[in-house]
């Protein structure tokens, strides 16, 4: 206390300065420390990703350099891995083909996708715009209730009322008889599997659409509606164009839940890798196939034998790029829309 | 109230009577016992006679995965375990120990009909401990509960798994004790067992002529059996199918079911992803190994997939262990043979494999436990989730 009284205001003045400095030197010493920690952070999840990346890259190569692009242009992955099974241990089985995984793969997700968007949009529209109040508030808690039900009910669902309900509506016991030297149609197929696909998808797109509409501006809809457009053309110019990322976000994420989808389809779509021929009509919806992910799961049982091991990181490697590629898609799809309006 | 007071004396006299019948029965003469500390019930109380207890030995012996016979008219008690044989006879005081003669203090006897036999006499004999506990009355019996040592054990991958169980089962139960579980398929069971690289081969099939002569001095104890099962929906109206059939079907030779006598559909065959175990077995028994199941047919990962789309579709076909057979699907006759367990143990059914482990020589020791462990009641019961124990009821 004396010092503090015997000291000039000067003095005083230097002290605050000091004290000021310090603090702030704290704060930015403590901004710095988090800054960093946050990059940690960050880098760390990178490089677990670059990580995981390059050992799918690596248990996936002896197949690559056997197969190189022939891996996704050629077919007969089930007898091949059975083949491989029955190899003898000094002679093993390096071909593979999964171009039918592939193609089971992708028809079965944009299929999925051609039923979930539409029904998924105009559900996100009716909860925003047009429903009830009271009404919006209980589909938004029934939609985010259905996003978060595990797969493998959807599929036990799909076997027991998907199926079934296909093989009654479609498929005649001629058509069979017809068919049953190249595969069965039995209702495990492609279409339940595109049914299953798009349940499960819907609420995810809804869920996120609804977000993205909530998200424009309330004024958009009032200038709108103020200069005379009706309330639907509101909503199909105004308010869909403005919440176009958010719902296209929605889409992507949908997309990669369908295309690693492996229990659904693995008890629907038929577990066996045929490749549909657009030539066989109705038939080509009907085909049994395989996607990629439930490959993954019906085959792990083997995973002991090194060669199919490999041929199964294969298809990892393949699913991963096939879902780097959808989504880079749809980035190219959102690139081309903004050009289109002269935003970018 | 004085209802209330006849009510009360009644209970109190019901009480009273309750104790009054209790207290003799838990009294000097009850003595419990118990294997690895399980309470065996026996249905004949024991005796103790020259501080000797005896007891109604069957329910004993089983446990430890033995089995007694008795012959009524020489009044010869035998009891055989995978190591051990012990013969003794009715109020006669000479035994057999493995052929070697030995002096009981107390002769086995008949009481109330049923044969009671020296429980440390024959408990040692087989090799468990067998340790008196006075304060509990109980006589504790230790036989898969003081294992040590390493075992070796290997060969059939069908057999992998249910010996994973019970090396898991009696590790746990076992501190020193350390059992290594190795595949192979079960022609690499027969060699290791025989070059003494196993103590132990699982062979998934009983030891042929062959195998004698190469690998003379194997023992096979048979543990259980695998059949396996066509089944077909239950509408379907196929009630019988021949060997030939059954491989045309599976090869797809055959692809509609009019030919078979059904009604005119195609046939959709139903199998297992690579890898399964009976698949495998199938692919043995039913195709000979000269064949596979025809690329088209539809895989499943699992007995209960395969059931369920069988179940589901009128036309489907596809096979299980017999095991698991229930009303959910029907297994059509082949060769004229019904598709039961019973069958299925008495090799009338086509599809049936024996499931054996073979010991160099008569097993002792660990070996010898191990073997004794599979044919008890437990072991029995980890054989009977995937297969046929040795004794089934249809």
């Amino acid at each position: 206390m004396q010092s503090f009284e015997t000291s000039s205001p000067e003095e005083k003045l230097f002290a605050v300065r000091i004290e000021t400095k310090n603090r702030l030197n704290l704060i930015s010493v403590r901004d710095s420390i988090s800054e960093k920690l946050v990059f940690l952070l960050t880098t760390a999840s990178a490089i677990v990703i670059v990580f995981i990346f390059i050992f799918i890259v690596k248990e996936a190569a002896a197949v690559l350099q056997v197969n190189s692009i022939n891996f996704v242009t050629t077919s007969g992955f089930d007898q091949q891995i059975i083949n491989a099974y029955n190899a003898p241990a000094d002679k093993p089985i390096w071909q593979f083909g999964a171009l039918g995984l592939l193609l089971g793969t992708l028809t079965t997700t944009l299929g999925a996708l051609l039923l979930a968007v539409p029904m998924g949009m105009s559900t996100a529209i009716v909860i925003t715009e047009l429903a009830p109040v009271r009404l919006r508030y209980i589909l938004r808690i029934v939609i985010r209730l259905l996003a978060s039900i595990p797969s493998v009910i959807y599929g036990l669902i799909g076997l027991m009322v998907v199926v079934p309900f296909i093989q009654e509506l479609l498929i005649s016991s001629e058509l069979q008889i017809r068919y049953i030297d190249r595969f069965q149609l039995a209702g495990n197929s492609m279409l339940a599997g595109i049914v299953v696909l798009s349940i499960m998808i819907v609420p995810i797109i809804t869920a996120l659409a609804v977000d993205a509409i909530n998200a424009v501006p309330h004024h958009y809809k009032e200038a709108a509606l103020a200069l005379g457009i009706s309330h639907w053309g509101t909503i199909l110019r105004v308010i869909l164009p403005a919440a176009k990322s958010g719902i296209l976000a929605g889409i992507i994420l949908s997309v990669g839940r369908a295309v690693g989808e492996a229990i659904a389809l693995s008890m629907v779509s038929g577990g066996i890798g045929n490749i549909p021929q657009p030539g066989d009509g109705m038939v080509f919806f009907l085909t049994p196939v395989l996607t990629l992910a439930s490959a993954i799961v019906n085959k792990s049982e083997i995973m002991s034998v090194p060669t199919i091991e490999a041929a199964l990181f294969a298809c990892g490697l393949v699913l991963l790029v096939t879902c780097v590629g959808l989504s880079l898609c749809a980035r190219l799809v959102e690139y081309l829309v903004k050009r289109g309006e002269g935003r970018a | 109230m004085l209802r209330k007071i006849r009510k009360m004396v009644v209970l109190v006299l019901a009480l009273s009577m309750l104790l009054s019948v209790s207290i003799p029965a838990m009294g000097a003469d009850a003595i419990a016992v118990k294997v690895d500390g399980k309470k065996i019930e026996l249905d004949v109380a024991p005796v103790i006679e020259k501080s000797r207890t005896l007891i109604p030995i069957r329910a004993v012996v089983e446990e430890l995965g033995g089995n007694v016979i008795f012959n009524a008219s020489t009044q010869a008690i035998s009891i055989n375990t995978a190591d051990q044989e012990v013969k003794l006879t009715l109020n006669s005081k000479q035994a057999l120990v493995n052929g070697a003669s030995q002096e009981l203090e107390v002769p086995a006897k008949a009481v109330d009909g049923r044969t009671l036999v020296p429980l440390r006499f024959v408990g040692e004999a087989l090799g468990a401990d067998v340790a008196y506990d006075a304060a509990s009355k109980t006589v504790n019996v230790k036989y898969f509960s003081n294992m040590s040592g390493t075992l070796k054990i290997g060969g059939s991958t069908t057999i992998q798994p249910l010996a994973q169980a019970a090396a898991d089962k009696l590790m746990a139960g076992n501190q020193g004790l350390s059992i290594t579980i190795a595949g192979g398929g079960s022609g690499e069971g027969i060699k290791g067992v025989h070059a003494g690289t196993f103590n132990i081969g699982n062979v998934s099939r009983d030891l042929e002529a062959a195998d004698n002569v190469s690998y003379p001095g194997l023992i096979s104890h048979r543990i259980g059996t695998d059949g396996i099962a066509v089944i077909v929906n239950p509408k379907n109206t196929v009630e019988n199918l021949t060997k030939q059939q059954v491989i045309d079907i599976f090869t797809g030779k055959i692809k509609n079911w009019k030919e078979l006598g059904g009604k005119d559909a195609a046939i959709f065959v139903q199998t297992r992803e690579a890898g399964s175990g009976t698949l495998t077995a199938f692919e043995e028994l039913a195709l000979l190994k000269k064949s596979k199941v025809l690329a088209t047919a539809t895989p499943h990962t699992s007995t209960g997939l395969i059931k369920e789309a069988v179940a589901r579709n009128e036309n489907a076909i596809g096979f299980i262990s017999l095991g698991y057979m229930d009303n959910s699907v029907k297994a059509p006759k082949v060769e004229g043979v019904s598709a039961l367990k019973s069958k299925a143990l008495s090799k009338e059914w086509p599809y049936v494999r024996s499931l054996v482990i073979v010991s160099k020589g008569t097993p002792s020791g660990l070996t010898a436990k191990y073997v004794n462990y599979l044919l008890s009641p437990m072991g029995q019961q980890i054989v009977s989730q995937d297969y046929l124990p040795l004794k089934v009821v249809d």
